[in-house]
């Protein structure tokens, strides 16, 4: 028993290490106590805080917000409720005082992101409208000069010729603007999902290179490509890429009058390093930062041919970046400009699983199942001894074209790793997932007989599904990184 | 040989005009609707040999008259090209689920329009035979 010690004693102790702020006053509001975390919120020695009035109204049964002042700062806000005691033999009140600072913080910061998120959602929903607005009148103006100037209503002379002509270039230039406001929306909306794929980035600049190749040659420049022997894998958006690359080339080509166009691809240990440069009129350092910004254009050309929209680079670093990559620029007056971008490459684990992360994304998008397969050589470190490196990668690759040969689908994605190959087979039922491994199995084996090395590789197949295995990527990626383990 | 007969739907009554003209100058017979239901409608009376449909029409939108007409087999032959100034991704893949043959977008190039007229009326010409 502890009926020596006054019961106050304990509370004392007790509501002393409180987190939450504890005052008692008297019933004209005089303080008799306070706790450390009640003065710490007041900003005042115990001394100063008790004997003294409290500084706001006592609150009767409610629970109130108070404000309370602090120096140099905001005031702090925070919830109070009392409850009537015994304190010392006479009646009192305990005031809880609960500091809601952070709660407000919190709350302000998801309100204003949820604004925001609202204002984006206005802002792109108000673009695409606008856009399609636009484009209705658009395509009546555009006929209707179209007609003019083909002659359907009657013969057209050189000058009206001439105008009309001006007339339909600036509409493909208006319709163009409308086109890359549209994307830029989409992209900053996180509304374009990339279709990446593992492609050659080599083959995606030759590929944007081809459409500038007789205009190069018209201008007299040389075109220099500078690009890696080797095959320089990537997992990017196909069509994105090559729209980067077109966006810098076209820049380059159009703003060159002589010299030389290099285009370069540098295959890093860990990413691509990707460049476009150019020995034009380049660009005056202070305007640099701005190069990327919306509408910006320098050493705009005057006179005939295309004229840009003003959009291409910011779309251009939009579209990297969404690769989570990097852009940036360097330039010399009168001397050229570099662009260069680089792209991270993915390990081939980080690979495996950005291929299920990417599917499953499109497997919920489009509400259907998927079935993922993994071939691996079971006896790896056995068939590593009885079978060279070379010749071992020899028979993977073989597998690897077997089984692409039966899937006879597009969509379907197949990868090598180090001894292993991955199978993402999209709007795949599960109930097919062991007869699709039987077929595959089989297709394989015969080949394995024939070459007489079913007794030296092993292949074992690991499967997983949603919604069979669960709906996250997550969790049919552990479904088959347990079974390898 | 008798003109082939393209039906034209749109709500613009500008762009119906400039195109019926551009259409016929083709050497086609053109019939025009300026809604969904009655496009709908002349699409079974008049039996064209081809349909421009817009999407964004008052009463029944384009993608629903495409549907409707891809699902019956009296009228399922008829090539229809949808005409859009909505050219994003979804759109044109909206278009292909509901069985359009073509897909041109707003503001278009008047070639490429009307060489998908003549594509599409030559398959569907091969086809038959």
């Amino acid at each position: 028993m502890c009926a020596k010690v006054p019961a106050d004693k304990y509370f004392r102790a007790f509501i002393e290490k409180d987190l939450d702020g504890v005052a008692i006053v008297d019933r004209a509001g005089v303080v008799l106590f306070a706790n450390l975390a009640a003065v710490r919120l007041f900003e005042c020695t115990r001394r100063e805080f008790c004997g003294r009035k409290f500084p706001f109204p006592l609150a009767g049964d409610k629970v109130v917000e108070i404000k309370i002042p602090c120096k140099n700062k905001e005031p702090r806000a925070a919830q109070m409720w009392q409850t009537p005691i015994a304190w010392e033999g006479k009646r009192a009140y305990a005031l809880l005082i609960h500091d809601i600072a952070e709660l407000k913080k919190t709350e302000m910061l998801k309100a204003a992101m949820d604004e925001r998120r609202r204002i984006d959602r206005i802002k792109n929903e108000f673009i695409s409208n606008i856009s399609h607005e636009l484009r209705t009148p658009l395509t009546s103006v555009k006929e209707g000069i179209s007609q003019v100037l083909e002659g359907f209503m009657g013969r057209v002379t050189v000058k009206q010729n001439e105008f009309l002509g001006m007339c339909l270039e600036d509409i493909d230039r208006l319709s163009r603007i409308i086109d890359g406001l549209l994307d830029i929306s989409r992209i900053e909306s996180g509304k374009i999902i990339l279709k990446k794929e593992t492609l050659d980035i080599v083959e995606l600049a030759k590929s944007a290179i081809a459409p500038f190749l007789l205009k190069i040659k018209a201008k007299g420049l040389e075109l220099v490509e500078d690009f890696p022997k080797t095959k320089s894998e990537i997992y990017v958006d196909r069509d994105r890429i090559i729209e980067v690359f077109t966006n810098l080339l076209g820049n380059a080509v159009k703003f060159t009058e002589k010299g030389k166009i290099t285009v370069s691809v540098k295959n890093k240990p860990k990413m691509v390093e990707c460049s476009v440069a150019d020995t034009g009129c380049g660009v005056a350092k202070k305007d640099l930062p701005k190069m990327f910004s919306r509408f910006q254009q320098f050493g705009r050309v005057y006179g005939p041919g295309e004229k840009g929209t003003g959009l291409g680079l910011s779309i251009s670093k939009s579209i990297i970046e969404l690769h989570r990559g990097q852009i940036r620029v360097e330039s010399k007056l009168n001397k050229g400009t570099k662009f260069t971008f680089t792209m991270f490459k993915y390990t081939s684990r980080e690979l495996f699983r950005q291929y299920i992360v990417d599917s499953m994304r499109e497997a919920l998008r489009n509400d259907e199942p998927l079935s993922v397969f993994m071939f691996y050589v079971e006896n790896l470190k056995t068939a590593q001894k009885s079978l060279d490196a070379q010749k071992l990668s020899a028979v993977i690759n073989k597998i690897y074209d077997i089984i692409c040969g039966h899937l006879r689908r597009q969509a379907d994605m197949a990868v090598k790793e180090n001894g292993s190959i991955l199978l993402v087979l999209p709007a795949t039922k599960n109930e097919y997932i062991e007869s699709i491994k039987t077929r595959l199995t089989q297709a394989f084996g015969e080949y394995l007989a024939k070459e007489g090395l079913d007794k030296l590789i092993k292949f074992g197949c690991l499967t997983a599904g949603y919604p069979l295995d669960g709906s996250s990527a997550d969790m049919l990626f552990d479904k088959i990184k347990a079974g390898i383990n | 040989m008798v003109a082939k007969k393209i039906l034209l739907v749109d709500d613009e009554p500008h762009i119906v005009i400039m195109l019926e003209n551009r259409i016929r100058q083709a050497g086609f017979e053109v019939i025009t609707a300026s809604d969904g239901q009655t496009g709908l409608e002349k699409a079974r009376k008049e039996k064209p040999d081809l349909i421009i449909l817009d999407v964004m029409l008052p009463k029944l939108d384009g993608y629903k008259v495409c549907r409707m007409l891809k699902f019956d087999e009296k009228y399922k032959h008829i090539p229809i090209i949808m005409f859009t100034a909505r050219a994003q991704e979804e759109d044109k893949k909206m278009g292909e689920t509901v069985g359009a043959d073509g897909y041109i977008t707003k503001p278009f190039e008047p070639q490429v329009l009307l060489g998908k007229i003549k594509e599409l009326l030559a398959a569907k010409k091969s086809g038959e035979r």
